[in-house]
């Protein structure tokens, strides 16, 4: 059985390969660098009973090349899972962004994760599986900063909506997490208005433990659950001051 | 990738609290961000055990290493490991004993990285039987923006690799070692306390037991009372497995930077009193049997609140390696020393050693001698005048282990101090790799 884990070089995505592999499932990871991904490849099988593909793929541009990954996935059998922990924001994302940017951060936050998955749709309906994406806090109400980025994550946020609908009679699970600040290079250096960045590895054991429930989305650090409310419904002429 | 957004400052204190600045701060975590071409002044930092500022200085950006912390081969007939240079001693361990192998050379703590473990040339337990570091390193992949990967071992670039073992860093950045291990005897230690009554009966009984796994003598430093006894630690492995598993414990990683009284609680009176205790207690309960792990680091349960005691103003280590035929006459020296200085000297400990001397390489044969003390001004005094002791046996002093030493003592000390500072200059001409320590030492 095996896994597909999109953005594993770093972060939450190698968090996510070093817990998923350390319970002895076989993965597929893919990364812009693949340097990043053999590395970790011989270390999770010099560690781990188990057998890791990595696959070089860039999600910043389209058309993608499906051609190596279609091979693997055929040649590895039944695959039960796939995480896209995958993302890119910008400091200076804001609506005078010029079009290559836009693109470029449409593409790697939505445009290209919807394709990915919407490929392997079929191929996951044969199985118990699970899709598992994730979003972003700073989509809770889009402001100047990371405005593109947010709008891509909010879109995101539905369309993980719709597939739920639309494999709710399939034995494929689909979860969506928003995230607030992680410990990954994402948020070092970043202002974090006083939160935490929690550890990734935690997050990891939280997503495998609970891999097959059905709960649709949710928030994580859980305290942002009010903080999503409360920002919200803040009044406009008060949000519209917010400078982070 | 713009590389500067993944920057910060960062608040870094060395170990024994005697410098704490602020500086710019990059975590690399791939290779992309590794390979940085820019020659931006940078040091390379593990995990941030070291006693002395040798991986961060102002205006430096310390590159911290742990996400490169991954075992990439391993070969079963010949037991070279290579990893990345991040990797801790604890995630090597945890490997290796599910292998029944392991690395001899273990200094204290289980959170210092591979890389850190080559730039220093740390010790282990007995250097004697074991050597230093370097003598597990069969090579190490070296970058620096001027050449990028280079790998270097004793046969090839036989000049770089002796100066990065033991080099501070300052050779460049160490990606990843290839290093041989050994068979693991079996998963538990005997470990036997040998009473010593001065530091002449530690040193007759450690050269009787030179060739025990695990070998060295504490000994009370405070001289109101007991000044000088202490115990000889002899360990050897068990003949059979008397554990059911061997594994590495969580352990709560040690920091300088927890929140410390204003004063020590470590004095002549409190180390006197603690420390008898301790001795006491330790020869009653006679050979004990421990597991591997516990055995390689025995501190471990201690050393937060050991340290701790030190409060917001620190200490002071010193280590000093003195060749094997002066080792009696330089401990009577010292003695005398300390009668008539009086430092705040909590512990002292000693090792014997076996190894070459090269550059700055804290090795070769003889008695190593380590002083612990309290951050005082009579410490300060003491070990200025330590340090002409020190010069006039030809002994060399630890780099890494004492944050005030000056140029003259290490130049003096370090026969090839100048050789050293000529191959900085061959391969890093415009001295891109800096820290506090480097500064300090006019590197």
């Amino acid at each position: 059985m095996t896994y597909v884990i999109v953005g594993a070089s770093a972060g939450l995505g190698r968090a996510l390969a070093e817990k998923f592999a350390s319970q002895n499932n076989d993965l597929i990871i893919i990364s812009s660098d693949l340097r990043d991904l053999d590395a970790l490849k011989n270390d999770l099988q010099n560690r781990f009973e188990v057998k890791i593909h990595p696959i070089q793929m860039s999600f910043r541009e389209y058309p993608m090349d499906f051609h190596n990954l279609d091979k693997v996935i055929h040649e590895v059998g039944p695959i039960l899972g796939m995480m896209l922990p995958i993302g890119l924001s910008d400091p200076s994302d804001n609506p005078s962004n010029n079009e290559n940017k836009t693109i470029e951060l449409f593409n790697i936050n939505l445009i290209c994760v919807c394709i990915f998955i919407n490929r392997y749709l079929e191929l996951l309906k044969k199985n118990k599986s699970t899709i598992i994406g994730f979003g972003s806090i700073a989509a809770i109400r889009g402001r100047t900063r990371n405005s593109t980025y947010a709008a891509a994550k909010r879109g995101l946020e539905s369309y993980f909506e719709s597939l739920r609908h639309f494999m709710s009679n399939d034995p494929v699970t689909v979860q969506f997490y928003m995230l607030g600040y992680l410990n990954t290079n994402l948020t070092f250096g970043e202002k974090t208005i006083g939160f935490k960045p929690v550890d990734v590895n935690i997050l990891a054991t939280k997503i495998y433990n609970n891999r097959f429930q059905d709960f649709g989305k949710t928030i994580y650090p859980i305290y942002w659950k009010p903080i999503k409310i409360l920002l919200q419904f803040l009044p406009w002429s008060l949000f519209k001051k917010i400078k982070f | 990738m713009d590389l500067k957004r993944y920057f910060k400052e960062t608040s870094f204190t060395s170990f024994d609290r005697s410098v704490s600045l602020i500086t710019l701060h990059q975590r690399p975590d791939r290779f992309r961000m590794l390979e940085d071409k820019q020659k931006i002044p940078q040091i390379a930092r593990g995990g941030g055990f070291s006693f002395v500022p040798a991986s961060f200085s102002k205006n430096i950006l310390v590159k911290e290493m742990l996400s490169f912390n991954r075992i990439l081969e391993f070969n079963e007939s010949s037991k070279i490991v290579v990893v990345e240079a991040g990797i801790t001693l604890g995630k090597i361990l945890e490997w290796s004993f599910k292998k029944h192998l392991f690395l001899p050379v273990q200094p204290g703590w289980p959170g210092i990285t591979v890389g850190g473990c080559i730039a220093a040339n740390v010790h282990g337990k007995n250097p004697h039987k074991d050597g230093t570091f370097v003598d597990h390193v069969e090579w190490i992949e070296l970058f620096h923006p001027t050449f990028g990967m280079k790998i270097i071992s004793r046969s090839n670039e036989t000049k770089i690799f002796e100066a990065t073992c033991g080099g501070l860093g300052l050779t460049g950045i160490i990606t990843k070692v290839a290093l041989r291990l050994k068979d693991l005897p079996s998963n538990s230690l005997i470990i036997v306390p040998k009473k010593a009554e001065t530091f002449d009966d530690a040193l007759r009984i450690m050269k009787d037991n030179a060739d025990q796994d695990i070998l060295y003598s504490w000994h009370i430093g405070s001289t109101l009372l007991n000044f000088g006894k202490g115990i000889v630690r002899v360990g050897s492995f068990s003949n059979k497995n008397n554990f059911d598993e061997l594994n590495v414990p969580k352990i709560k990683n040690l920091s300088s930077d927890n929140k410390l009284l204003p004063f020590s609680l470590w004095n002549n009176f409190s180390s006197t009193i603690i420390n008898t205790i301790n001795r006491k207690i330790e020869l009653i309960k006679g050979n004990i049997e421990k597991n591997l792990f516990s055995g390689l680091f025995p501190f471990i349960d201690k050393a937060n609140v050991f340290y701790t005691l030190y409060g917001s103003k620190g200490f002071n280590e010193c280590q000093t390696l003195i060749s094997e035929n002066q080792s009696g006459e330089f401990l009577r020296d010292l003695t005398k020393l300390i009668h008539s200085e009086k430092p705040p000297l909590t512990l002292l400990f000693m090792k014997l050693f076996k190894g070459e001397r090269k550059y700055l390489r804290f090795s070769g044969n003889g008695l190593s001698i380590t002083l612990n003390l309290k951050n005082s001004s009579i410490t300060l005094r003491f070990l200025e005048k330590l340090d002409d002791l020190v010069i006039s046996y030809n002994a060399i002093p630890y780099i890494i282990k004492d944050s005030r030493l000056s140029k003259r003592v290490v130049e003096q000390c370090y026969p090839e101090y100048y050789d050293f500072k000529e191959i900085l200059k061959q391969i890093d001409p415009y001295r891109i790799y800096k820290s506090e320590v480097s500064k300090r030492l006019d590197l």
